[in-house]
């Protein structure tokens, strides 16, 4: 093999390793570069081949996260089942927002007929978002003496990076809002929900720069989760919590689309925003890509919900 | 009772592990060597994702353990816990491979012939 073609195999073989956990790089890295190498002679990996090593890196990560298997302890299955719990109520919570900004002031829109069903959803809907918002608090507050414990370890430097981030996109995120909510107090109903371009443009941005800010928390808190060194009870109780979490998600998604559906059939004019009294389409862009949304991370939690069910068992039995 | 895999499943014959330990029963081995031979012995191409995978496993279990290397290419050997795994499943594979060819016999009316004891260096 000539050298330029050993230095093409040895990037792509790098580049294919990517897909694999960082311990497991540690340990098998080198001998799965040769490996590669050996088997591709210097030809360029198919697709079937590349893919094929995707799906086993990614396995690996699963089976490394404590998520499908039994290659690691109770204790990392239920670690990792509430970390996909938590990493799948921040995802929810973007749409949820988004959600609380499209029904703000519905109760208004509706005059006369019957508002018992939105109203009950609705009502049902913010219940368990206070309640998960409970849960995740009570969460972080138990894992708070293993949290200090770890940074008093010299864990800091572990973590600083991640939670950099994190500070930069909330710091950014608050920036944005406040000058929003200032340019706000100058403009009409009207300018602030249809007709102003730029505000409608930075209104994007803030909720994109607020998705970006939950996102590099929730990074954060898994990096820093992964590493503190838990108690049994505290791990069995915030599994707990991260089943209540998971539970809840998928009612609230129910409750979201009854109320949709109740407002579509009781007030229709107040999901596409024409005058009260009309009859337009029930159908809104919004509210769907927030259901899409909210099922997917409804999905992902209950799936971290049950590992953590799952898990739970095998965790009493080797305390 | 079937043997369970490593993954907790059915075992067969065709498992990844399975046919690592058979390889590696026949001497030390690094991943591209395990690779051609179970292609050899098995008509079985084991790409390096499947095949690391299965290997994690089985050190994790330790059923097979690496041996010292300056090279990158770093051989495995079976351990002696790896050798009762594999002859335990070897055992379960034949009794279930002796009751299909009995049954076929009866089904068919045919003597399903039965393979002979291998006579070492014999090819068949």
């Amino acid at each position: 093999m000539s050298t330029r073609g050993e230095q093409r195999a040895g990037s792509t073989s790098r580049s294919l390793l990517r897909w694999y956990p960082t311990r497991w790089r540690a340990r098998y890295g080198d001998e799965f570069i040769a490996m590669v190498e050996d088997d591709l002679e210097g030809r360029r990996p198919g697709m079937r081949y590349r893919f094929s090593i995707a799906r086993f890196g990614l396995d690996e990560r699963l089976l490394g996260a404590g998520l499908v298997g039994n290659s690691v302890p109770p204790s990392g299955q239920v670690r990792g089942g509430a970390l996909t719990v938590l990493c799948a109520f921040a995802l929810f919570v973007v749409p949820g927002v988004a959600f609380a900004k499209i029904s703000e002031h519905w109760d208004q829109s509706i005059q006369r007929g019957p508002r018992h069903l939105p109203a009950v959803s609705f009502n049902v809907l913010a219940s368990l978002a206070g309640a998960c918002g409970v849960a995740v608090a009570l969460a972080a507050l138990t894992l708070l003496p293993a949290f200090v414990g770890f940074v008093r370890a010299g864990g800091w430097p572990a973590i600083r990076r991640r939670v950099k981030w994190a500070v930069i996109a909330t710091v950014a995120t608050a920036a944005v809002v406040a000058g929003l909510a200032v340019w706000a107090s100058h403009l009409t109903n009207h300018q602030r929900n249809t007709g102003f371009g730029w505000y409608q443009l930075a209104f994007v941005i803030a909720a994109l720069l607020f998705a970006v800010a939950v996102a590099t928390w929730s990074v954060a808190a898994v990096a820093v989760t992964r590493r503190l060194d838990i108690g049994s009870g505290q791990l069995a109780f915030a599994g707990s919590l991260a089943v209540v979490v998971g539970v809840c998600m998928p009612l609230m998604t129910a409750a979201a689309a009854i109320w949709w559906g109740s407002m579509a059939t009781t007030a229709p004019w107040f999901l596409a925003g024409t005058p009260m009294g009309s009859s337009p389409s029930p159908w809104a862009a919004n509210l769907l890509g927030v259901l899409v949304v909210m099922t997917l991370a409804s999905g992902a939690g209950m799936f971290g919900a049950l590992r953590v069910i799952r898990s739970m068992r095998a965790l009493s039995i080797s305390r | 009772m079937p043997r369970a895999t490593l993954n907790g499943s059915r075992q067969r014959p065709n498992d990844p592990p399975i046919l690592i330990l058979t390889s590696l029963a026949g001497g030390p081995k690094h991943g591209h060597a395990l690779s051609k031979d179970i292609e050899a012995f098995a008509g079985v191409v084991l790409g390096p994702g499947a095949l690391y995978g299965a290997i994690t496993r089985l050190e994790e279990r330790g059923l097979i353990e690496p041996l010292a290397s300056n090279d990158r290419r770093r051989p495995y050997r079976i351990t002696a816990t790896g050798s009762a795994y594999l002859a335990e499943a070897v055992d379960e594979m034949q009794r279930l491979a002796d009751e299909g060819a009995r049954r076929l016999s009866v089904a068919n009316k045919v003597p399903v012939p039965r393979r002979g004891p291998r006579i070492a260096g014999s090819p068949i």
